[in-house]
């Protein structure tokens, strides 16, 4: 019996426990909050026992038709613990997000299904089996959408709620097509690493993986459903799905090529290109998005990026026997789950509390909220430190790993890939601090451009952000110590033996030693400039250059600092629409100009895409009438047909 | 023999529904029906348990009194207790109900069946009122004929369970029952709200709810 595995089946049920005492309303919703934490406490420790005692013996259920089985090995340690961390906090974030007194109507929904999710996403992680993973996954799927959909007054979140469940079932539909060729590969439900020869199925099983789960992480041509549910979701459901639920995406495609055996080069090369593309387009998107939760949302599909790109990195060492590439690209991609489960979550957990003290999700109606919302500020620096992937914080870890790795042993042995890969990564990672220097620019510097109110949030909300900040600068500093826990899952994914491992873990030790030296010098100086910045300034209005009639409104917008590499990116531009000419001479029209951030990928291929399928289907519209007696029609002539089949099968030999 | 009466009885007052087209007639029939599966209950068993009577005694109550009572309750209320337009008239539904009958002896005749000869009639009768209940569902408006419909599809699973009536456990049936009361029940409540809302039964305008 395996202690770990049976507390982590516990902290699901604790979950569900949690989730019901949401429905309570008011005056069982501090009792809600408790149980997820202590859920998550619960888990945690379930984690811990089992990395310990390092033993994986797996719990299996069997009852009638429907059997299951459970293992806890480091793999699904790796990805247990940032998801029990992260849900506990946003549990508590939500009790100040959407209050059960003031909306209880919302708030019941969200604690509900709040609950439901975080006990499916557990679950997948420590399924092994075909069937249950599948009910799992859906437990997962379904819940996300209840969540997505709590403010369905707006047409657009409904559009987006729907939009979701579409994508996630052709999802499903891929993962269960994938779980019965495994079936049939393996000879049983159970999800057992195949020992041996690789067979003429395994790169079909693997590319049903890589695109059912893909949909789930919002891989390139699949993300269509991503930025509409995140921006349309509220705020600790963004957090929890980008942090969180997109990671259950990656650890599909890790389980099942971990049970796999070593698949052959091009599907290897295939997936790093598919996680460079991603990353590139989407951090491209989030430049031109005026709507900061989409703007986040783009980031995390560059995010699954980059870890694909690991991901990738690290078959490829497999297959190739390239020890350095499968702990760099497994680590890293491991490193940048971990690390953006936690400052994606922190970024939406402060878009919420900007959200919720100002009312606009448009970064171009905010501005100077350094002043009015100091606190908030300061965490949103360091979420846009580690999410742009810059040294002190731990953004930069994954992404060194990665950088180590293709410019190591890749740029030896596979030339091509490497210099495109690292291209890519440049070029996201460079994309990737513009576009937080524009949230955090024109969001928290200068003046406001509007009337709106802004205030810190509740202690609530404040305690998890901190929380969260603290999770992202503890992960820079102390990755040395986390890196063993994350060595199990790296040499269970490359098969590899426990002491070739090369410098990961030195790397690991100077970039942390790196970032405490910059934190323990940041903060007395950090200090000492506030406090020479404030005995020597006078608060002065900006030279401008004359023009008597200043106003907030004529600072640079979010639009016009990205101009520049917008252009630079032509087919992420966000259109323009002006309406009416400026005039010429002296008289002066007004001009109104409408920026709209396109998503070229789904507006040229997947619309038409759906488009052209749909008016496919319309032929078979007749069947629909909307009448019960006719369905119950179609039940009776299957029945018959399916007896009919039974009695001219008895008279064929 | 007996069960093959019972069975037999059983199969000719499907068609008695078939050809009717008066509320109050199907009631009286499924009532009937359900007095006879106790009976066939009590017949196909040969070792009397106290569990196998008990599960009579449920059966009749349930399925010959309180359903038909609750349904009879839920008719009171309504002016008009004849089906008016049916999808299918009754000389039509006979017809279909033959060809059901028929088909459903064919296809039981060539199943693989452990002691050929009750058994090929029990699938046999099964089948048919499976059948039986389908045509109700498919062929009539009112909403109580849908939850006579829904009945007959009930019975014949029941009497299918009689195949396997040794090793199956009476459990599962009685949670069957369990269930059949509840939606019955719910059902009748159903019907009497469409009556107050719509001033008619019709389910075919329910349809005027979808979008």
């Amino acid at each position: 019996m395996s202690t770990g595995l049976i507390l982590v089946l516990c902290c699901a049920l604790v979950w569900v426990l949690a989730s019901l005492a949401g429905l309570g309303g008011p005056r069982t919703d501090r009792f809600s909050a408790f149980l997820g934490v202590a859920a998550s406490l619960i888990g945690l420790v379930g984690c811990a026992m089992s990395l310990l005692d390092g033993s994986e013996i797996p719990l299996g259920v069997d009852a009638g038709l429907f059997s299951a089985r459970f293992l806890l090995d480091s793999l699904s340690a790796v990805f247990l613990l940032p998801t029990l961390v992260v849900g506990g906090i946003l549990q508590v974030y939500q009790t100040g997000y959407l209050p059960a007194r003031e909306k209880p109507r919302d708030a019941r929904t969200s604690r509900f299904f709040f609950g439901l999710l975080m006990s499916g996403i557990i679950l997948v992680f420590v399924c092994r089996s075909g069937f249950a993973f599948l009910v799992a996954w859906e437990l997962m799927a379904v819940s996300a959408f209840f969540l997505i959909a709590i403010e369905d007054h707006e047409a657009h979140v409904r559009r987006a709620a729907w939009i979701y469940l579409v994508a996630t079932h052709i999802g499903t539909a891929f993962l269960f097509a994938m779980t019965a060729l495994l079936a049939l590969r393996t000879g049983g439900t159970e999800w057992l690493p195949i020992a041996g020869e690789a067979a003429a199925l395994d790169p079909v099983i693997a590319l049903c993986a890589l695109a059912g789960f893909g949909i789930k992480a919002g891989l390139l041509p699949f993300h269509v459903w991503l930025p509409g549910a995140h921006a349309g979701a509220p705020s600790h459901v963004s957090a929890i799905l980008s942090g969180v639920m997109l990671n259950t995406g990656i650890y599909g495609i890790l389980r099942i090529t971990g049970i796999l055996p070593p698949l052959p080069m091009a599907f290897a090369i295939g997936v790093m290109c598919l996680g460079a593309v991603t990353m590139v387009y989407g951090i491209a998107n989030a430049l031109g998005q005026g709507d900061f939760k989409a703007l986040l949302a783009y980031s995390s599909i560059e995010n699954m990026g980059i870890i694909l790109l690991g991901v990738g990195m690290g078959l490829l060492g497999r297959t190739a026997g390239e020890t350095a590439w499968v702990v760099f690209g497994f680590g890293g991609a491991l490193v940048h789950v971990w690390n953006h489960a936690f400052f994606k979550s922190l970024l939406f957990a402060i878009a919420g509390a900007i959200l919720h003290a100002t009312g606009t999700r448009q970064i171009d109606r905010l501005g100077g909220l350094a002043r009015r919302m100091p606190w908030t500020v300061v965490l949103l620096g360091v979420g846009v430190l580690a999410a742009s992937g810059l040294p002190p914080l731990n953004g930069f870890v994954g992404e060194w790993l990665l950088y180590r790795g293709l410019l190591g042993a890749g740029l030896a042995h596979y030339a091509v890939v490497s210099v495109v890969s690292i291209f890519a990564l440049a070029l996201a990672g460079a994309v990737a601090a513009a576009v937080y220097g524009k949230f955090f620019g024109v969001v928290a510097l200068g003046e406001p451009r509007t009337g709106l109110a802004a205030h810190d949030p509740k202690a609530s909300m404040m305690l998890s952000m901190i929380l969260l900040a603290a999770s992202c600068v503890a992960l820079a500093v102390l990755m040395p110590y986390a890196w063993p826990i994350l060595r199990g899952a790296v040499l269970h994914l490359g098969r590899l033996d426990a002491p070739v491992l090369p410098e990961a873990s030195g790397d690991l030790w100077k970039l942390a030693l790196a970032a405490s030296a910059v934190w323990l010098a940041a903060l007395p100086l950090g200090l000492w400039a506030r406090r020479a910045w404030a005995a020597r300034s006078a608060a002065v209005p900006t030279w401008d250059c004359g023009y008597a009639a200043a106003s907030p409104r004529i600072q640079y917008t979010g639009a016009s600092f990205a101009d520049f590499l917008s252009r630079q990116l032509r087919p992420t531009a966000p259109s323009v629409e002006k309406s009416g000419a400026l005039g010429s001479g002296v008289a002066v029209q007004p001009v109104a100009v409408k920026l709209r951030g396109a998503d070229q990928v789904g507006e040229w291929l997947v619309e038409p895409l759906t488009r052209r399928v749909l008016s496919r289907l319309q032929r078979w519209h007749w069947l629909q009438h909307g009448q019960l007696q006719i369905y119950l029609l179609y039940i009776m002539l299957a029945l018959v047909l399916a007896l009919s089949w039974a009695v001219v099968r008895a008279w064929l030999p | 023999m007996t069960v093959s009466l019972l069975l037999a009885v059983l199969m000719i007052s499907n068609f008695f529904v078939a050809a009717s087209n008066d509320l109050r007639k199907y009631i009286q029939f499924s009532a009937l029906q359900g007095w006879l599966l106790a009976a066939l209950l009590l017949a196909v068993h040969h070792h009397l348990h106290w569990y196998v009577l008990a599960m009579v005694a449920i059966t009749a109550l349930v399925k010959g009194w309180v359903i038909p009572r609750l349904l009879r309750r839920a008719l009171d209320g309504q002016s008009v207790t004849r089906e008016r337009s049916p999808y299918l008239g009754p000389t039509a539904s006979v017809l279909v109900c033959a060809v059901g009958t028929g088909f459903s002896l064919l296809v039981s005749g060539m199943m693989p069946l452990p002691n050929s000869h009750a058994a090929s009639l029990i699938v046999a009768t099964a089948l048919a009122t499976v059948f039986n209940g389908f045509l109700l569902l498919v062929s009539r408006r009112k909403a109580l004929t849908q939850v006579i419909g829904y009945l007959g599809l009930e019975n014949g699973i029941f009497i299918f369970g009689m195949l396997v009536v040794e090793d199956a456990p009476l459990l599962v049936e009685s949670a069957m029952l369990l269930d059949l009361v509840v939606g019955i029940f719910v059902m009748g409540i159903v019907i009497n709200h469409i009556q107050n809302a719509f001033s008619s039964t019709d389910t075919s305008r329910l349809s005027n709810l979808k979008e």
